[in-house]
């Protein structure tokens, strides 16, 4: 009895084993497929030739990118919809995941030969790993590159190609509750010291200055982007440089200031009770209901505000933490961007795609309904009211989120460590050292 | 045909045998395919260091090992995931057997169900509605301030210091129903003569728990505690939902870890040796604990 168990498994063990012997490459695709897969990672032409021939066939193309949770069944379906109609042999199938967990997706089905045929990448550095890998289609060569504003094509750069479309850009400054400012006589803040007594004046009247989520990790790190371009990067625009080169550290630069001046804020009770509780979808609400008068936001928070708060009239201003006299600058930088996967079986079709969205009608579109600011020249998409009065000091200098240029890495212990900061289990100083520690463990 | 009869039980033989192995085939590929293999590979990948993207791998041998004994956040982790494994097993179970033992009696019958509800309800579910309680502003402190108590009310996810207490707590309330439940059968199982006899001998209640339910139920304990001690070992969702480890490192697990060194640093090989080690330490403590339980349980 027991041998002939054995004998069974054996035989059992041996099956699956050369079962699983063939399947040995990551994808469990058929066999033919995979093999004319492998080929298009460099460009195979005569494939692809061979299939745009038949070009009136109905083709699919997938979508999948982080902005569908607020858009997508919305802007991005009339998007797609109509160019449907234009080109009614392609139907464009979106799918979407939430900003946090959207990069862990893509990644894995980059990794396992699953690549949508379009979809969204983070500008700057972070997209760099997948065009170095070769999952990104070189756009160089697309009509729109022309197109882009400077600021904007820069993020979209990979040794020297254009390898994504920017499709919008974000600013950061201090959104804040007209209402509350007129009743108390308040005018907007233009230097660090008129910011410190308009939140003291707001705080004797019993609101909460300024709403902080920082429960939510992402948002902790925004009034340092909002502070870091006025208080570096107007001075030492090659800080990021010396930084790659080892000359610069987080430690000795004003970054050990600006944390500083941050946890003063909370220290003069400047910010509403308990904010490592307290998550980005509360800190709206805080400012919604009124018992707060700032925020800290990008103006992509201005589509939720004036959602839960349709009758508060909001306006926006950039943090001024600068001294009199001196410039401040905006943190903005381009939020979304669009790519075409390396080994698409139509790619004709998905650049065709992307020039859609590039198409000024379009693009004019998508930006007024997400309230952002355009990456393209010439464009005139209807803002947001309080968006719009970051325009003039928009033109005074503006510098990217900071993230969008550093080695990836950097970011997550940046946020830990803010929270860690804030939670009083870490100083400013050891978290500047963690962080110069990731840039030099990650930068290469 | 006399002299084929041994050819003819060596025919039926080997058919069982292909028999035997064609029944077992499925369950086995399925078996190797989403657990044997993964796991197997794991083992390799934690000896290399891989971003989770590019093609290829580099093997750098036990460095990643080596790497790990003096980072500090890995053993804040592994700290953090102790001391939720201990609280969660410890409470659950002692709470599941009490409940058990409620439910048994006629007039408590119908809260059976009702404490099954949450083992059945998503942890994303869960972990939703308890940040909405434990907020600043939520249920829990709302309710304090109804009752007077305003001076216990906290911020329950957003203290450091009370962070990890507050994840245990809506653990415990998720999965104690399942742990009173496999209690319930285990109590049902001891048969009615047991009692009755004890009756006879004139034990009390405390007397009856102690010398009669509680040895007979061995078995349920061995496996209720072996299972919340695994479950809580490699707690995830609740934790990711509620703080994301968050603040700071306050509440960071082995898995939370995990998921942020390989998912978020884009550090694969690192990630996995950090699976690998939790593996080793889940699997050697598993085997500890059934060691020593089995050994106490008796048979009715």
């Amino acid at each position: 009895m027991k041998l002939r168990w054995l004998i069974a498994s054996l035989l059992v063990t041996l099956l699956a084993l050369s079962a699983c012997a063939a399947p040995a490459p990551p994808a469990a695709e058929a066999p033919a497929a995979s093999q004319e897969e492998a080929a298009p990672a460099e460009e195979a032409a005569p494939a692809e030739e061979a299939k745009s021939e038949e070009a009136m066939e109905p083709v699919v193309l997938e979508f999948y990118h982080w902005f569908g949770a607020d858009l997508g069944e919305t802007t991005i379906k009339e998007i797609n919809d109509r160019f449907h109609e234009e080109n009614p042999n392609v139907t464009v199938e979106f799918e979407t995941a939430d900003t946090g967990t959207y990069e862990q997706v893509i990644n894995t089905r980059l990794a396992a030969d699953d690549a949508p045929d379009i979809f969204g990448v983070f500008p700057g550095t972070k997209f760099h790993p997948k065009a170095k890998a070769g999952f990104l289609m070189d756009l160089s060569d697309q009509p729109w590159v022309d197109n882009l504003l400077d600021g904007a094509k820069v993020v979209a750069l990979y040794q020297g190609k254009v390898m994504t479309m920017p499709i919008d850009q974000n600013v950061i400054g201090v959104i804040y509750n007209k209402q509350i400012f007129a009743d108390l006589g308040l005018e907007v803040p233009t230097t660090w010291d008129e910011f410190l007594q308009v939140s003291e004046a707001i705080k004797e009247a019993g609101i909460a200055p300024m709403a902080l989520g920082l429960k939510s990790a992402w948002v902790t790190q925004l009034i340092p982007y909002a502070m870091a371009p006025s208080a570096i990067y107007r001075d030492m625009p090659d800080f990021d440089a010396k930084m790659y080169a080892g000359e610069a550290s987080f430690v000795d630069s004003p970054w050990a200031q600006m944390m500083a001046d941050y946890l003063d804020l909370r220290d003069r009770g400047y910010f509403n009770d308990s904010p490592l509780g307290t998550d980005y979808n509360l800190s709206t609400d805080l400012m919604a209901s009124g018992d707060a008068a700032m925020l800290v936001q990008g103006n992509w928070a201005l589509a939720s505000l004036r959602d839960k708060a349709p009758d508060i009239e909001w306006g926006m201003f950039p943090l001024p933490y600068v001294q009199p006299g001196q410039d401040i600058w905006v943190s903005a930088a381009v939020g979304g961007t669009i790519t075409i996967s390396a080994s698409t079986e139509h790619p004709e079709e998905a650049k065709a795609y992307l020039a859609f969205w590039a198409r000024p009608d379009i693009m004019e579109l998508y930006l007024t309904q997400k309230r952002a600011f355009p990456a393209f020249k010439n464009l005139n998409p209807e803002l947001d009211p309080a968006a719009a009065e970051m325009l003039p000091p928009l033109e005074v200098g503006s510098y990217p989120f900071l993230d969008q240029n550093w080695p990836p890495g950097v970011q997550g212990v940046m946020l830990e460590g803010i929270q860690s900061v804030f939670a009083g289990e870490m100083t400013v100083e050891e978290m500047l050292q963690e962080m110069d520690a990731a840039w030099a463990e990650n930068a290469e | 045909m006399g002299l084929r009869n041994a050819t003819w039980t060596n025919n039926t033989r080997l058919r069982t045998l292909i028999t035997d192995a064609l029944f077992l085939l499925p369950a086995f590929v399925v078996f190797a395919v989403f657990f044997a293999y993964p796991v197997i590979s794991s083992f390799y990948f934690s000896l290399t260091k891989w971003d989770g993207i590019n093609p290829e791998l580099k093997f750098i041998g036990l460095a990643n090992f080596q790497k790990l004994m003096g980072d500090r956040h890995f053993w804040t982790a592994l700290r953090n995931t102790f001391r939720y494994a201990i609280l969660v097993t410890v409470i659950q179970n002692v709470l599941g057997l009490i409940l058990a033992l409620a439910v048994t009696s006629k007039v408590y019958r119908g809260f059976r169900v009702l404490f099954l509800v949450p083992p059945l309800l998503s942890s994303i579910a869960i972990g939703s509605i308890w940040s909405y309680m434990y907020a600043p502003n939520g249920a829990v402190n709302s309710l304090l301030t109804l009752a007077g108590l305003e001076g216990l009310a906290q911020d329950w996810l957003g203290n450091p210091r009370l962070a990890l207490y507050s994840l245990v707590v809506a653990n415990i309330w998720k999965w104690t129903g399942m742990a009173m439940i496999i209690y319930l059968a285990g109590i049902q199982a001891i048969p009615k003569t047991i009692h009755e006899a004890a009756s006879i001998d004139g034990v009390d209640v405390w007397q009856r728990f102690r010398h009669v339910t509680f040895p007979l139920i061995a078995p349920a304990f061995t496996i209720n505690v072996v299972l919340s001690m695994i479950g809580s070992l490699k707690v995830f969702d609740i934790i990711y939902i509620m703080t994301q480890g968050g603040p700071g490192r306050a509440t960071e697990s082995i898995t939370t870890y995990i998921f942020s060194r390989a998912f978020e640093a884009n550090k694969f090989g690192y990630g996995t040796a950090i699976a690998v080690v939790m593996f080793a330490i889940i699997l050697a403590l598993s085997l500890i604990q059934l060691h020593f339980l089995t050994r106490r349980e008796v048979r009715a």
